[in-house]
């Protein structure tokens, strides 16, 4: 007699998607032509190159954390008008609150592909267009933004279900009355909780745009690196860190702020 | 519901503060409002007549490279996933009890997690040159702090009985871990390794725009050389593969429920 | 009787709170012990004691010969194999079948690389099978932990301490979440297979009733020290009052005194999951 410690079924399914997993592995190093060997010598350059970077250019610290307070400004910035066009065009395409479902779908779909897009890719699509400079970047900031919140805010506002809009609507509220009184309050915990996280991608996403481009701390990252200053290159990239550390320690805080007070 | 006092002068605070901070934002930028709302229409036209109608006549050239793109995505995934993996139980309370580790652990995911990829990319070309290796690492380190605290999380919400209950069968650590812990944890690995094949497939694009392999390397030369239809037809393809990506994944998701 | 555990001024504080304040105690084979007292009296934090989930202030525990507070590691893990646990939340690896689940019981009995590829030996699953059938649940064998009903899952709890061959079965409000109806299936199940097997069972329970049916002994437990030991016909209503009035931290503190005698009313007051593993 044989006990076996689950069904034959069961194992076949679990060895093949293992196997499967493993086949899309490989296939994808062989592609790449990945080698092991290669990878390891490389790695033995680390520490040299590591110790390298172990000296810090203080003097380029001023001028990185203005190009730092840059971004996030520019973040900032973005994520405010972001915030606004995107919680009046969630509540066109909520599914409680929409007044028209063909133009709920318009914007759902839109914003689907928005997202899509990288943001990097918008970005410099925009710059090209507009050319460099905070207004191009602040404008290429608002589409991916837009895009991330959009379909965040929608799903906050769902949330709040069609009881409380039934209710006002039943009393003879406008629509603008309906969102704003209605369902605005019990969603907007989730609404700022959304875009405090956006901060983190905005600024991150502006640093990006820094390194395809000529401007900001990343174009200042890129040069130091193109010259092999190491000491700046580590101050650099350490203003980037501190900075991203903390912003991601407030946006944390402040998520748990909202989530507490509500 | 009335607020007490004191949280009433807390949230008028934070809204001033935040007010401060948009306005002072704003102020820094030296962004005129004007500004931007002229560059909507400018777009609008640059768009139409430059990028407009998109050039697929060289598309067929570029699959190599949007191959190469999407496999660095899933090979990164899975690399970061394994390693996240042993990251996230190394910082996760609940599985490892050595304070001092588990708080190494979680700085060392953070500076993974807080410096852009993009920006690992063009680090560690310095140790391994130009080349897929490259990508690949970037693409691992940053996935791997994110994941490395999703996993983390995760792992904190097993409800602790599952393993005081291996503990008293007499199980040790190991066999804690692989026969307690890791079947609890598995719908939230595979979740959160799909999630990051959506992040990594859009990273990896954009990876090769600081020379790291995959397509991004042409969308960046054809908008410099004003190829601007050509890079379209590539931001068309790129797009439409992304888009795949979630659809597939929210397939596999939906079929693993 | 054989003794097989013995418990000697057994003290636990968390800061200034005394959980237990020096308990003596022995145990003997075949005997079912029921442990009764008001949650926060110190029931969960005695049995966990036991086999050192919690390690103890002070005082002594000596099963089967070894002093239990002195084992460590490896020694500990040996000798917690011999000791089976149940308890309130099941704790089942909801995502594995049952029959794994059960073979959980024999981790503590062999090395972690026989374990880990699923080396079970053939008696071990023989031994598997034989339980679940005893305890009604061979049909289910391959159905996920957490597929199952409440009970159910206890019983599955009861065949993976059971694989254990332990010589002592520790059990931590068993039927606390259960509906009455899964919750006398569960105990006839416990006290028929250990009495069978010669297993000294200690069971903490909140009901009152549910101790007098099926205990051999009983202990009432109150702010952390024994305040009856003896056999349930012993175990009076005024003595159960006596117990419930007025404890440190007694959350059934003043309603809950009166209707001991009917014992009915207690099941429903101590089914709201008290003590300090409740949260858990």
């Amino acid at each position: 007699m044989r006990v076996p410690l689950s069904p034959v079924s069961h194992k076949l399914r679990v060895t093949a998607t293992a196997l499967g997993v493993a086949a899309v592995f490989t296939g994808s190093a062989f592609f790449l032509k990945l080698d092991a060997v290669k990878f390891f010598s490389r790695l033995q350059n680390a520490g040299g190159v590591l110790r390298r970077f172990m000296t810090i250019d203080l003097s380029v610290v001023g001028a990185a954390t203005a190009e730092m307070i840059g971004s996030l400004a520019m973040a900032v910035a973005a994520l405010c008008i972001g915030f606004f066009i995107s919680l009046v065009l969630a509540f066109l395409a909520a599914g409680n609150t929409a007044p028209s479902k063909p133009l709920a779908a318009v914007i759902k779909g839109s914003a689907a592909v928005v997202r899509a897009v990288p943001a990097l890719v918008w970005l410099l699509m925009i710059v090209a267009s507009v050319g460099f400079g905070n207004a191009g970047g602040l404008f290429g900031l608002l589409f991916p933004t837009c895009g991330y919140l959009i379909k965040a805010f929608i799903t906050s506002i769902e949330d709040q279900g069609t009881g409380s809009v039934e209710a006002m609507r039943a009393v003879g509220a406008s629509r603008i009355e309906i969102a704003i009184k209605g369902v605005l309050p019990g969603a907007m915990g989730q609404i700022l909780a959304w875009s405090a996280m956006r901060v983190e991608f905005n600024v991150a996403e502006s640093v990006n745009l820094g390194m395809v481009g000529v401007s900001g701390i990343g174009a200042m990252l890129m040069r130091a690196l193109g010259k092999y200053q190491y000491g700046a290159i580590s101050a650099i990239a350490l203003v980037m860190l501190i900075t991203m550390s903390a912003l991601e320690i407030l946006v944390n805080r402040l998520r748990r702020g909202i989530r507490g007070g509500k | 519901m009335r607020l007490s006092d004191k949280s009433r002068v807390k949230n008028a605070a934070a809204a001033l503060g935040l007010i401060a901070v948009i306005v002072a934002a704003f102020t820094y930028l030296k962004v005129n409002p004007r500004d931007i709302l002229l560059a909507v229409p400018r777009f609008a036209g640059f768009f139409v007549r430059n990028f407009l109608p998109p050039d697929f006549s060289s598309l067929a050239s570029y699959i190599p490279l949007i191959a190469e793109t999407i496999f660095f995505a899933l090979a990164g995934t899975c690399v970061s996933s394994l390693l996240a993996l042993v990251f996230g139980f190394l910082i996760s309370e609940r599985t490892n009890s050595i304070a001092p580790l588990r708080h190494t652990a979680r700085v060392v995911a953070s500076v993974f997690r807080n410096i852009p990829v993009m920006v690992w990319a063009a680090l560690l070309v310095y140790i391994f040159g130009i080349g897929s290796l490259v990508g690949l690492c970037a693409l691992v380190l940053g996935t791997l702090g994110l994941l490395a605290r999703s996993y983390a999380e995760s792992a904190d919400g097993i409800p602790a009985g599952k393993a005081e209950a291996l503990r008293a069968c007499g199980a040790s650590y190991p066999q804690i871990l692989f026969h307690g812990l890791l079947p609890e944890f598995i719908p939230s690995w595979v979740n959160w390794t799909l999630f990051s094949l959506e992040i990594n497939i859009r990273a990896s694009v954009i990876l090769g725009m600081v020379g790291a392999g995959g397509i991004g390397i042409m969308v960046q030369t054809n908008l410099r050389l004003f190829k601007y239809a050509e890079a379209m037809s590539l931001i068309i393809v790129l797009t439409a593969m992304i888009l795949l990506t979630e659809l597939a994944v929210n397939q596999i998701r939906r079929r693993l429920k | 009787m054989e003794t097989i555990l013995s418990v000697r001024a057994l003290r636990k504080s968390y800061g200034a709170f005394e959980a237990l304040r020096g308990v003596s105690l022995d145990f003997h084979s075949g005997e079912f012990v029921v442990v009764v007292g008001p949650s926060g009296a110190g029931k969960s934090t005695l049995i966990r004691c036991i086999n050192r989930m919690i390690d103890p202030s002070s005082g002594g525990i000596e099963f089967d010969g070894v002093r239990l507070e002195r084992a460590r590691g490896a020694e500990l893990r040996k000798r917690r194999a011999k000791i089976g646990m149940i308890f309130q939340h099941y704790n089942l690896i909801g995502r594995t079948n049952v029959i794994k689940n059960v073979l959980h019981g024999r981790l503590g009995h062999m090395p972690f690389i026989k374990s880990l590829f699923g080396l079970y030996s053939m008696a071990d699953r023989l031994r598997a099978v034989a339980l679940l059938e005893e305890i009604g649940l061979l049909e289910q064998k391959y159905k996920r932990a957490d597929e199952l009903s409440g009970g159910q899952m206890q019983r599955v709890g009861i065949c993976r301490a059971l694989m254990q061959e332990p010589r002592l079965l520790l059990a931590d409000e068993p039927i606390a979440s259960l509906d009455p109806r899964s919750a006398e299936t569960v105990m006839n199940h416990l006290k028929r297979m250990t009495e069978q097997r010669g297993i000294c069972c200690i069971v903490n329970l909140h009901q009152v009733d549910f101790a007098r049916r099926y205990a051999s002994r009983i202990i009432g437990v109150k702010s952390g020290a024994v305040v009856f030991d003896g056999k349930p016909e012993e175990f009076t209503a005024d003595m159960a009052r006596a117990i419930y009035e007025g404890g440190e931290a007694d959350p059934l503190r003043g309603a809950a005194g009166d209707s001991v005698s009917d014992g009915t009313d207690y099941i429903e007051a101590a089914a709201t999951p008290g003590g300090e593993y409740a949260a858990v």
